[in-house]
This record gives structure tokens, C-alpha cells and sequence, in this order.
């Protein structure tokens, strides 16, 4: 759990370092990269507190989950339909999800200690 | 092993994940929510607004493009802007009322009613006021007036026309009835404008109020007589500050 927040911090110090910035058209397809990547994290997390990581899982759902994003966020664009609301929905709720069993995991971690 | 793999994985994702998130609050970008279509049409609005102010700012830019030739044609022809400059400042002159000028216009006089005052009506209804003649001034500006006197006095912005029991005091001056008021601009226009149903006068008119209106080919009006008196305000050269 360290490790992630860990590299938060580094990324966070990344970006304040480097001098890039965002077109504003550009805005969505950044937000919704976020949220690929946050949803990456937290299912990665996840997988690795219930011993089931695997690697190929873990980058292609990535980079897919973040790909689909985008080109749901083109054609929403194109139609003036916003359909990435749908990714924002899915990851979301599946953020939601995976920061629940996390929370369990934890949970169940302390309560054996204390034991 | 298998831990130690997925903790290098999660470190670049939560890596990408700071970055991203970070530039993202750097750029600025305020949400934009969802477009209705009422702020879609206000949009649209907003831009065809300013969409005019520009196909203004250039129309002025061509005038003063324009003036400049002019100045720099005068330059030529004569070696000085002096002539052009005398034309500008005697144009400003007339604007501001205080050449002599001739045009067409029109003559309107009013005069107090002459009708007996029916019982229980207001016998102030039946004069006229200082107000009427605003009220009228007013309505010829609307209609374009360019230049406007009051039995020979001439009206600046700066005109101040008053009550003074039955007599009106424009800018200090007494004036009694019969006004005659000129004004130059479209004499068409000026009479329909003053004329028109629910105007001023039609109003006056179901008082007896005697008003006359005529359509004058050429009207002679002098420049306003008094010293100018300017105590207060002097010339700056920045813009305003809004």
C-alpha cells in the first residue's frame, strides 16, 4: 500500500517539475487517462493483496481500458453525445469496488494482529 | 518474487497516475459540465455580440485609417495638416451646438391653451412646463435632431431648461410662451416621430396646448452664445478606467 502512494508522490513531483500543460480540448481525454490509470491501481493493488497479480493482466488492461476511454471520448465528441461518460461510470464504480475489498483485506490485516 | 513484480508495476502506474494528475490541475482547466442548449444558444449569442464588436473596431479602424490619408494627403498638398485640422476642429464646433449652422429641420411653436379651465380640471394642465419642452427636446434627439434651439437658444448637452412659474429659464435665461423650438435633422422623420400617435404632443394636445409643426426647407440656428465655463474637468490622455 506504501509503494502506490509512494509513487504518487514521485509523480506528483514529476509533473510540478516538468514545464507540460494541457490544451483545454484535450482536458477530457486527460481526465479519463487518469482515471484508466487509477482504476489501474487500485485493481492492481487489489490482485496483489489477493495473491492473483499477473502482470499481462494488469498492463493490458491498462493501456486497453485507457484506449477505449479515448476513442469512446473521440466519438462522443463527434456525435456531441458525451459517451465517455460510460468510462468515467465503469471505472468509477469499479474504483469503488476494488477500494472496498482493499478495505476489507486491511481490515481483516488488523484485526489478525490484534489477535 | 511475485509481490516484488507487482509492486514495480503499481509504483509506474501510481507514477503515471501523480503525473497525469498533476499537469491536469496545472493546466488550469476549469470544468466546462455539460452544453445545453440554452448555453449553447447564450454562446452563440455571446460570440455573434462580439462577432459585431469587431466588424465595428474595424469600421472605426478604417475611418481612422481614412483620417490618417487625409492628414497625410493635406500634408502634401500643402505642407501642413493645418487645413485638415481646421475642417475637424469646425466639425467638433457644430457638434458641440456653437457654430452658426443651416439645414433642414423643422419649427415647432407651442403656446398655452386657450381653452377655459373646466371645472375641477388642473390648471396646470393647460400651460406649458419646463418638463413639456424636455419632454419634446427629447423626442427630436430620438428622432436624430442634430442641432435644436429654443426661441433662439441654442441647446448644448450641457443645457439646462427649468421651471421659473410661467416662464421656462434655459441656462439662465428667461423664455416665456410662445416656444418655438427648431430643430435640423430629417425634416420626414422629425415631424412623423413628433407626430406619432402617443407621442408627447398628441398628448398635450387633448389640453388645448396650441402646437404647431412645420417642415422647413432651410433653418438658420446661431451657436450657442454664452462662455463656455469649464471649472472642473480637464483633458487626460489615458482611457477611462472601468
Amino acid at each position: 500500500m506504501i509503494v502506490p502512494l509512494l509513487g504518487l508522490l514521485l509523480g506528483i513531483l514529476l509533473g510540478l517539475l516538468s514545464p507540460l500543460t494541457i490544451p483545454i480540448q484535450y482536458s477530457i481525454y486527460m481526465s479519463i487517462a487518469i482515471l484508466a490509470a487509477l482504476d489501474s491501481v487500485f485493481g492492481g493493488v487489489r490482485s496483489s493483496l489477493e495473491n492473483t497479480f499477473d502482470v499481462e493482466v494488469f498492463i493490458s488492461g491498462f493501456f486497453a481500458n485507457a484506449v477505449l476511454a479515448a476513442i469512446l471520448t473521440y466519438i462522443g465528441d463527434q456525435l456531441g453525445v458525451p459517451i465517455y461518460y460510460a468510462a468515467i461510470f465503469a471505472f468509477g464504480v469499479r474504483l469503488f469496488q476494488n477500494f472496498a475489498i482493499i478495505r476489507r483485506y486491511i481490515l481483516a490485516k488488523m484485526k489478525k494482529n490484534r489477535k | 518474487m511475485k509481490r516484488g513484480l507487482s509492486t514495480y508495476y503499481l509504483l509506474a502506474i501510481a507514477i503515471i497516475v501523480g503525473f497525469f494528475l498533476t499537469i491536469q490541475i496545472k493546466s488550469d482547466i476549469t470544468s466546462q459540465g455539460i452544453i445545453t442548449i440554452p448555453k449553447l444558444l447564450a454562446m452563440e449569442k455571446d460570440v455573434s455580440n462580439i462577432e459585431v464588436e469587431i466588424e465595428n473596431l474595424k469600421k472605426s479602424i478604417n475611418e481612422l485609417n481614412q483620417k490618417l490619408k487625409d492628414y497625410e494627403v493635406s500634408l502634401e498638398e500643402s505642407g501642413s495638416i493645418y487645413s485638415s485640422m481646421m475642417e475637424e476642429w469646425r466639425k467638433i464646433r457644430n457638434y458641440a451646438g456653437l457654430e452658426k449652422v443651416s439645414g433642414p429641420g423643422i419649427i415647432i411653436t407651442m403656446n398655452d391653451s386657450k381653452k377655459e379651465v373646466e371645472i375641477g380640471d388642473n390648471p396646470e394642465l393647460y400651460i406649458i412646463h419646463d418638463i413639456d419642452v424636455l419632454e419634446v427636446i427629447n423626442e427630436l434627439r430620438a428622432a436624430g435632431a442634430e442641432a435644436i434651439s429654443i426661441n433662439g437658444e441654442r441647446i448644448l448637452g450641457t443645457t439646462n431648461i427649468e421651471c421659473g412659474g410661467p416662464i421656462i429659464i434655459i441656462d439662465g435665461k428667461r423664455h416665456a410662451t410662445p416656444f418655438i423650438i427648431r430643430a435640423i435633422g430629417d425634416p420626414k422623420v422629425l415631424e412623423a416621430s413628433i407626430l406619432a400617435p402617443n407621442s408627447y404632443i398628441d398628448l398635450m394636445e387633448y389640453t388645448g396646448i396650441e402646437i404647431d409643426v412645420q417642415k422647413v426647407e432651410n433653418i438658420v440656428m446661431d451657436g450657442y452664445k454664452s462662455p463656455l465655463k469649464l471649472k472642473y474637468q480637464k483633458s487626460i490622455e489615458e482611457g477611462e478606467k472601468k
